[in-house]
């Protein structure tokens, strides 16, 4: 309780300081955003510099449910109280790709991890990436409100296009988005390709202090998002209550390995008025 | 915490089944609220009718009806709940207006027999005799429901009707048929027992005297008759005594001898005659009747008088037969002076014979005839009278004895007379003791067929008449509609409850846990669009609009389809008053 009050405390502190849109800066020129980039970032001043810029409002991003970035509504608060669990149990380990999975569809996994990016990149130590490998049905383009036809991972599998090519920036500080670019009709056999296993290692190893965020498909929709799994460092499971099934939740957890899973969130949950207090006490331990 | 999870759980559970939890229980309260105002109303008029109990004291006059009074009402239910029975009722009142032409009998007589109720009133009643209370029928309800109340009112009261006038019925044809049967049995019994009355008669006077109580003149007679034997036997021997004794004077005696008084012989007799006849030739001719006796007599006469020789014979033989006799009495018959003396009797008798031809052969007669001493005429005749007394006295002796053969039969054959005799009595006293016993019950029945006449025994009355009922017993809106409720409480809980089973889905942190082994380490709450909000907005809308419309839809259908509002309106002021 009072690690998770603390992380709350030191975010709310540290409210002012990162605050991307108020306290006046908006319209932001993007040549100020992008000069005042590399001060933050300690490498990869190229990567700024090469980097698309696609400006999201906040109005868009709220009707998208990327709610957390409005610092004071309660799901941002349950994002903070997530990014707090998953600085735990990773900074000590070294861990920095995540994968955020589910077991159906149509769970939420997709705004949960753009959230989550969205809420670690909030955090004033931790630059996000949010790297959308859902080739069936792509979702952070959408999310993010990127034009159609924006070049994403599709291209660097298919046209060997250089990563660096294919980073946009959101318009939010120390995110930056790799989108699919499309869906991929052989997703499976590309994912487990080599290139794939290149690809994960020259992310999670070009920024040391960088969270990436995968977003894949559910668990029993296709092996994606196990074939995936296999460079991760660890899983975020993604439930949607009144939508995952007992089935499904129980055939996902025969599949993914154990070893690897962080946790489990439950979406569109919501405490009923007069308990909330109660609940994290009992799951903090 | 615990018992707070489980509130959250519920309030959780409640809040996700919401539609399940309403829709039935509209669906089905709407349902009960169209069936409590579209069901007809139904009237009961109902009579109350009491078992009077005998107004004579049963100790006084035995009921006839022996059978309960429940009883009698369960019999005569079964007569009015008969078909035609029921058939005439609906025909005569009308009921089922609209039914009766399409429905086929039976289902309407089962209809018209199930709203026909008949409803015991019982009593328990401790009695001193018995520890356990007794439970009497002391009244009983008759009932008829209909949509109409004065169709119900006419109905009752003609079942009421015909209530009263069978048991009315059935006691006194009861009560007259135990007297009808008791003097037909009393008739045959009297037949008997005139029959035996008259065997009895005809064998007591053929078996008079055989009869036990007849013994001792019996045995009175006998000794009597005993008596009567040896003082008879006394006097035929005395008798008999005096007649050997005459008889032995007798013959000491001669019949011709003389004796001191004169007595004219056949001779001088006829010498008279003719001296007569010569007196009388003088006066009167040989034609005259006087003249002619005469001459008869002297006919007679001296035929007679021609045996003057004979006199001497007869006179001769005496002698002989004296001398016989004396010889008799010293000699035997074998002595030569006896045959000697026989012979010369014998020739003597031939003799005579020769003389008076045939006339003479019998001696006895001869002598009798011819007998002229008067002390052995005198003897003779004392000897004859003797000799009749004792025939006499035999002859009663004879008929003694016989009587007393007769009256020793009537005694031995006393103890089966008396057998019989006896059981002819005892027939017959039973006989009298059964048309006694008869005729004080037909006396009794007698009295009890006045008395159910008379309707003092016991009977039905009706202390509460068939009413015109002013509202309806049936249906019982308010019921219904509770009814309605709760029905549509179950059946929410029911469908919400299988829902939530039937549902595979997971609905709370816990179970995600449980089911993914790990503990959810966070909720995300829904994250509200403006869209969304509005979306919401704009469902919440569509559903209260929804049910207005469809309310108002319902209302409409039920005021064309099914029942105008002012009915319902009239119907719930009705209800109203009635519960207020």
């Amino acid at each position: 309780m009072s690690e998770i009050k603390r992380a709350l405390e030191r975010a709310k502190s540290e409210k002012p300081r990162n605050d991307v849109f108020s306290d006046g800066n908006r319209p932001v020129s993007l040549g100020n955003r992008f000069s005042a980039e590399p001060e933050n970032g300690r490498a990869g001043d190229i990567a700024f510099v090469e980097t698309r810029v696609v400006k999201t409002s906040p109005e868009d991003l709220a009707r998208n449910r990327i709610t957390a970035i409005d610092e004071n509504s309660g799901a941002a608060d349950q994002f903070k109280l997530l990014r707090t669990r998953i600085f735990h149990w990773t900074r000590s380990r070294g861990l920095n790709s995540i994968q955020v999975t589910g077991f159906g569809a149509a769970e939420g996994k997709s705004t949960v991890a753009a959230n989550l990016a969205v809420s670690i990149a909030q955090d004033t130590r931790q630059t996000t990436l949010l790297v959308d490998l859902d080739f069936r049905r792509p979702s952070v383009e959408r999310l993010f409100g990127l034009p159609s036809g924006c070049p994403g991972l599709n291209a660097y599998f298919l046209d060997d296009t250089p990563l660096e090519r294919l980073f946009v920036s959101p318009g939010i500080k120390k995110l930056t988005l790799l989108p699919a670019g499309g869906p991929l009709s052989n997703a499976a056999d590309i994912l487990g390709s080599k290139k794939m296993e290149q690809l994960v290692t020259e992310l999670k190893h070009r920024y040391r202090d960088r969270y990436i965020i995968f977003d894949t498909p559910g668990v029993s929709a296709c092996p994606d998002p196990l074939i995936v799994s296999e460079y991760m460092d660890g899983i975020l499971l993604v439930a949607r209550a009144g939508c995952t099934t007992r089935e499904s939740a129980a055939a996902g957890m025969e599949r993914i390995p154990k070893g690897k899973v962080l946790g489990v969130v439950m979406n569109e949950y919501s405490l009923p008025e007069g308990t909330a207090s109660y609940r994290y006490s009992g799951s903090s331990a | 915490m615990e018992n707070n999870f489980e509130i959250r759980k519920i309030k959780e559970v409640l809040k996700r089944r919401r539609p399940w939890l309403t829709m039935p229980f509209v669906a089905v309260f709407l349902l009960s609220v169209s069936a409590a105002f579209l069901l007809q109303d139904v009237y009961r008029s109902s009579a109350t009718i009491m078992i009077v109990n005998s107004q004579v004291p049963t100790n006084l006059v035995q009921s006839a009806v022996t059978s309960y009074a429940d009883q009698r009402i369960q019999g005569i239910t079964q007569e009015i709940t008969a078909r035609s029975k029921i058939l005439s009722l609906a025909e005569k009142y009308d009921l089922f207006p609209e039914k009766r032409s399409v429905l086929p009998a039976d289902d309407l007589v089962e209809k018209i027999r199930k709203r026909i109720t008949v409803e015991t009133i019982d009593a328990e009643i401790k009695k001193e005799t018995q520890n356990k209370p007794a439970v009497i029928t002391i009244a009983f309800t008759l009932s008829y429901d209909d949509e109409s109340p004065g169709k119900a009112q006419s109905v009752s009261n003609e079942m009421t009707q015909f209530y009263m006038e069978k048991n009315h019925e059935a006691r006194a044809k009861h009560a007259k048929n135990t007297t009808m049967f008791l003097e037909e049995q009393l008739r045959l019994a009297g037949k008997e027992l005139d029959e035996l009355e008259r065997k009895l008669a005809a064998y007591r006077e053929a078996n008079l005297e055989a009869l036990p109580e007849f013994t001792t003149v019996n045995m009175q007679k006998l000794d009597k008759m005993g008596s009567e034997i040896s003082s008879l036997n006394m006097q035929l021997r005395s008798a008999e005594e005096q007649g050997a004794a005459l008889r032995t004077r007798l013959t000491t005696l001669d019949p011709f001898g003389g004796g001191g008084e004169k007595v004219l012989t056949v001779s001088e007799r006829y010498r008279q005659a003719q001296l007569e006849r010569a007196a009388l030739a003088s006066k009167y001719t040989d034609k005259h009747p006087v003249m002619q006796s005469k001459k008869q007599e002297l006919s007679i006469l001296g035929g007679a008088a021609d045996s003057s020789k004979t006199r001497d014979l007869r006179e001769r033989l005496n002698s002989l037969l004296s001398e016989l006799a004396d010889l008799k009495s010293r000699y035997t018959e074998k002595h030569p002076a006896v045959i000697s003396k026989l012979q010369e009797v014998e020739t003597v008798k031939s003799e005579l014979a020769n003389y008076n031809g045939a006339a003479m052969v019998q001696p006895g007669r001869g002598r009798k005839e011819s007998a002229t001493n008067p002390s052995f005429i005198a003897m003779k005749t004392d000897l004859e009278r003797n000799e009749i007394g004792l025939a006499a006295m035999r002859e009663e002796k004879a008929r003694l004895e016989g009587e007393i053969g007769t009256v020793y039969a009537k005694l031995h054959a006393m103890p089966q007379v008396s057998r019989e005799y006896n059981e002819l009595t005892n027939d017959y006293q039973s006989a009298k003791l059964q048309v006694n016993d008869l005729k004080q019950r037909l006396a009794g029945a007698k009295l009890t067929q006045g008395v159910e006449e008379e309707q003092l025994g016991e009977t039905f009355r009706v202390i509460e008449p068939p009413f015109f009922p002013e509202n309806p017993i049936r249906p019982n809106r308010l019921l219904i509609i509770l009814i309605g409720m709760v029905l549509g409480v179950g059946m929410s809980v029911a469908v919400a409850t299988y829902a939530e089973f039937a549902d595979a889905r997971i609905h709370d942190p816990e179970t995600l846990g449980q089911i993914v082994g790990l503990s959810v380490c966070a909720t995300i709450p829904r994250m509200m669009t403006a869209a969304d909000i509005a979306r919401a907005r704009w469902r919440k809308i569509y559903s209260i609009s929804g049910a207005i419309g469809g309310i108002a839809a319902f209302m409409v259908i039920f005021h064309f389809w099914i029942m105008d509002f002012y009915i319902v309106y009239a119907k719930l002021l009705r209800v109203i008053a009635r519960y207020s």
